[in-house]
């Protein structure tokens, strides 16, 4: 009976407690009001925003040149050279090479005397 | 984030944000403070936990606010510490715990009596509450949180909850039936 007289009671103070506050909400006033609702409307204004879908289409097709270009040149970088690339690159690398074309007169008499011998 | 989900949380701040300013008013007794902690609260919300379901948003609004009530409070007593430091080092008290003897209102005993308005009255009384109490007292009772959202909010078990919120209601109907 006691428990129950003092949940009674308990449940009477919390509510005058809870019309109190709600009392001091509804009187407070016009300028705090104000700044309450300002500072609500900056809040807002920090919320994430949504990415259009146009905006979204050029992101991803830019991506996807970007990936195409890329792999491209590197399918390229990767691809083994042909024998006559090889060769050729042997050629200008030789330096034999740069001595018969520097006595290239020379070479062309040699050859004239070992036909006519 | 979507226009439901920016509407939702506008009427939820709407409805929000008048009573969350009261309770960081009765918390820093401050009218300035208590409109930073309010915006605070409002725009990690609206960063942070916007795209969160509607019935997310009150325990999570009110975490945050708890937070900043706390960061004000840990603020404040560690600048009241190194006042009383420099001022009297002869008193120094290691036991002293700064956030559980926040200073009550200006208002003397006597004066208590005198107030007319029962808003008032129970405004000192809110204030003479530890930050826990009153803040288990206001979440459990004018906010209607059950005991488990309020421990989240609180971040302590859902006992203490049950004991700060009991101490707050004996206190409270102690104060109240000496003033009467």
């Amino acid at each position: 009976m006691n428990t129950g007289n003092h949940n009674m009671n308990n449940e009477k103070l919390v509510e005058q407690v809870c019309n109190a506050l709600d009392d001091s909400v509804n009187r407070i006033d016009a300028e705090t009001s104000q700044c309450i609702v300002a500072a609500r409307e900056q809040a807002l204004e920090k919320m994430p925003r949504r990415f259009s879908l146009p905006k979204l289409f050029a992101a991803a097709a830019t991506a996807f040149s970007i990936l195409i270009a890329v792999m491209i040149v590197n399918t390229q970088l990767n691809q083994p050279l042909e024998s006559e690339e090889v060769e050729a690159m042997e050629l200008a690398t030789t330096q034999d090479t740069f001595e018969l074309y520097e006595d290239l007169e020379f070479y062309t008499w040699l050859v004239e005397e070992d036909v006519t011998s | 984030m979507n226009s439901t989900q920016s509407q939702q949380l506008e009427e939820f701040l709407t409805k929000t944000e008048r009573r969350a300013f009261r309770m960081a008013q009765l918390s820093t007794r401050n009218r300035e403070d208590a409109l930073d902690i309010v915006q605070d609260a409002m725009m990690q919300l609206a960063s942070k936990y916007a795209n969160k379901p509607a019935e997310q948003l009150a325990p999570l609004f009110y975490r945050i606010l708890n937070n900043r009530i706390m960061d004000f409070h840990r603020k404040n007593t560690t600048q009241s510490r190194w006042r009383v430091w420099f001022s009297n080092s002869d008193d120094e008290d290691d036991n002293y715990d700064p956030v559980q003897h926040i200073p009550s209102s200006d208002l003397g005993p006597g004066a208590v009596a005198d107030l007319e308005n029962s808003v008032e009255r129970i405004d000192h009384f809110l204030q003479q509450l530890s930050p826990r109490q009153r803040q288990a007292f206001l979440l459990r009772a004018w906010e209607g949180m059950n005991v488990a959202d309020t421990a989240m909010i609180m971040k302590c078990s859902q006992g203490s909850v049950k004991t700060h919120y009991s101490r707050a209601v004996h206190f409270l109907r102690e104060q109240l039936q000496e003033s009467l």
